[in-house]
């Protein structure tokens, strides 16, 4: 369970985050949407204990953060591919699950690679990679030590429709044990999280499974959401 | 156990990068050879071209090892800027004038020196011929005077209470020793005069070795800063002293390699001459270089780019050398004295000095690595409170 309340942050004078309150219930697919620059980042960077809030509170599991034992249950793949292009892709991932520090066996890291498709290409310096090849690697690092809270920024930018349908259908199948939170700017994505938060002007603007998102804006799918806000906003602010 | 794959981590990446490997290891060794050979040997014979000047000096000129031609009248600056001789020795009127060009203090240095001694060493003779000359005068005189004494009649003579001492002391050395300097120049350390490479070397040593260390440390945490790595290792729950700690000793492997080939190399193959023990040598270098694998991680946080770090050696890397022994700093400026105690270099390359030239001990040296030990603690805490930047815990 991650339960953010009354959560702020802002980064000198500008205030990116004002009281967000958010439960992520356990064993599910949680999908944060939202504009470019919202901070839908940031807001995974607190959750984390990487980046310090101004005011309100986090917990996992009934921990604050930030709490380094904490970042042992977390998988963490963030926006842009951090590895190390020297490295072979194989190197990169069984690096990454030392630090983790659990004894990680060599069938977790084939089953792992195999999942993402990158079996062939393991050797190959991840120099040589193509960019959807990175991607696809960070996501193995993040699974490689079967978290129960896998955090993804963006995890299929870049990943082919096909792959891409295998992935979810594998994030799906992850629910048994981990709970997920996903950004996308994708909107077939979204529609196939469990729940939706959707991040507007420094909060959270709505919230509940895609079903009832649509239904209670009236909108047959999820962009129009975001222009039935910027309606509402405006015909707010010419009613002040 | 996490420490140890980091460590492993650097290893391979060090390995694997060719470029690294060279400029950690052929770069010095490159360098030092090059000074080596760039700074003239002290035997290396200095010419002078002589005018009207007498054989007695071009003798002792010769007897110093100076090449003397021998010269007429001509037109000094052109004869001297065609590389005809270091200088121009000659005699007008008993004045002597050495011209130089002024424009190579290696050679004209001992060329200045050599003529001095050698027209010194004529008027000493010349003195010590007249002192000749005044005694078998005085031998003369006295024999004289004696002479007189006896003409006279007996009791003049002993009223005259005349004490005359006829034993003149003719047995006078008069003959100054010209085989020997005029000076001779005792060694406290050492038993010969030091080259200024001699100085040079040793500081040059532990230079190297601050240097290159703190280029590769700060260039590769750079590089982990600017990939996202660094931020994505502190997303796993690795200590940030561990990641600190990590880099410290994978680089320290190579500190230490490269500190052992630019030792020996210095010692054994350019015949670096050592007063201490060969392994103080080596605690100053490695102390030194986990100071300066400490100061590149630290800085490579303060920029966003190679050539920002680049910036920094002019400012953090080229003011040590001014005081790590090669000039005296007790004679510097008072807020130049203030300086030096803050940099590294001048506690390695004093230390190193007193262990080539002087032969100090490790217990004479225990002061200098202490406070370079206190430079590591210092930089590993200030790194492990940068890592904040990336992880609040
Ligand atoms: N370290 C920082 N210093 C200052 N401002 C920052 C910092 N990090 C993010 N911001 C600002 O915070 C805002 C939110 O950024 P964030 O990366 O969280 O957006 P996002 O919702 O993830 O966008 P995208 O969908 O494009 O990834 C942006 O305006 C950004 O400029
Ligand atoms: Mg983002």
């Amino acid at each position: 369970m991650m339960q953010l309340s009354n959560m702020s942050k802002s980064f000198g004078k500008q205030t990116i985050l004002q009281d967000v309150s958010i439960d992520i219930s356990a064993n599910q697919i949680t999908g944060l949407i939202g504009p470019s620059g919202t901070g839908k980042t940031t807001l995974i960077k607190c959750l984390m204990g990487m980046e310090k809030y101004d005011t309100g509170s986090i917990q996992i599991d009934d921990t604050a953060v930030p709490n380094r034992k904490l970042l042992n249950k977390i998988g963490y793949m963030a926006q842009s591919d951090s590895l190390y292009h020297d490295l072979t892709g194989l190197e990169n991932i069984q690096f990454f699950a030392h630090m983790y520090g659990r004894k990680i066996s060599n069938k977790a890291v084939q089953s792992t690679l195999n999942l993402v498709q990158l079996e062939q290409d393991k050797n190959k310096l991840v120099a040589h990679y193509s960019g959807g090849m990175k991607r696809r690697l960070s996501l193995a690092i993040a699974l490689i030590n079967q978290p129960e809270y896998l955090i993804l920024d963006e995890p299929t930018v870049g990943i082919d429709p096909v792959l891409k349908l295998n992935i979810w259908d594998q994030l799906h199948d992850l629910k048994k044990e981990s709970t997920l939170l996903i950004t996308t700017h994708i909107m077939d994505e979204a529609m196939k999280c469990d729940q939706l938060l959707l991040m507007k002007n420094k909060g959270i603007a709505a919230s509940g499974t895609p079903q009832e998102i649509l239904e209670n804006f009236g909108v047959s799918d999820i962009d129009q959401v975001f222009l039935k806000l910027e309606e509402i906003e405006y015909a707010n602010a010419s009613a002040d | 156990m996490r420490m140890l794959q980091l460590i492993k981590r650097i290893c391979k990446q060090v390995l694997r990068d060719k470029r690294t490997l060279a400029l950690l290891f052929l770069a010095p060794i490159f360098v030092i050879t090059l000074l080596n050979y760039i700074f003239p040997d002290p035997d290396d014979e200095v010419t002078i071209a002589a005018v009207n000047v007498n054989d007695e000096v071009i003798d002792i000129l010769e007897d110093n090892d100076i090449i003397v031609k021998q010269e007429n009248e001509m037109d000094i600056q052109s004869y001297l800027e065609e590389g005809n001789a270091s200088g121009v020795l000659e005699e007008k009127d008993g004045n002597w004038t050495l011209t130089i060009l002024n424009d190579n203090p290696m050679d004209e240095g001992p060329a200045i020196q050599g003529s001095s001694q050698a027209v010194m060493e004529t008027n000493l003779n010349d003195l010590s011929d007249n002192i000749d000359n005044m005694i078998s005068n005085m031998e003369d005189m006295s024999a004289g005077v004696e002479e007189m004494m006896e003409q006279l009649p007996p009791e003049v003579a002993e009223n005259m209470d005349i004490n005359m001492d006829t034993n003149i002391n003719t047995d006078i050395d008069s003959e100054i020793d010209m085989d020997n300097d005029p000076i001779s120049v005792e060694y406290i350390y050492g038993d010969e005069s030091n080259t200024f490479f001699e100085i040079l070397n040793p500081i040059l040593v532990s230079f190297f070795v601050f240097f290159f260390v703190f280029l590769i440390a700060g260039m590769s945490m750079l590089k982990e800063r600017s990939s996202g790595t660094l931020e994505k290792l502190l997303s796993t729950p690795i200590r940030k002293s561990e990641i600190v700690f990590g880099y410290l000793f994978g680089y320290g492997i190579f500190a230490i390699l490269q500190t052992a080939i630019i030792i020996l190399y210095s010692v054994y193959i350019l015949d670096m001459e050592i007063a201490g023990s060969i392994s103080n040598m080596f605690i100053i270098n490695i102390f030194l270089s986990f100071v300066a694998l400490g100061l590149g991680l630290l800085l490579s946080t303060f920029v966003s780019s190679e050539f920002q770090m680049i910036q920094f050696i002019p400012l953090v890397i080229i003011p040590q050398i001014f005081f790590s022994g090669m000039l005296n700093v007790d004679t510097m400026e008072t807020w130049l004295q203030w300086i030096a105690p803050i940099m590294p270099l001048y506690y390695a390359g004093n230390a190193m000095i007193d262990v080539v030239l002087k032969g100090f001990t490790f217990g004479e040296i225990l002061a200098p690595l202490s406070i370079l030990f206190l430079f590591i603690v210092v930089f590993v805490t200030l790194n492990i409170l940068g890592m904040r930047r990336y992880r609040k815990v």
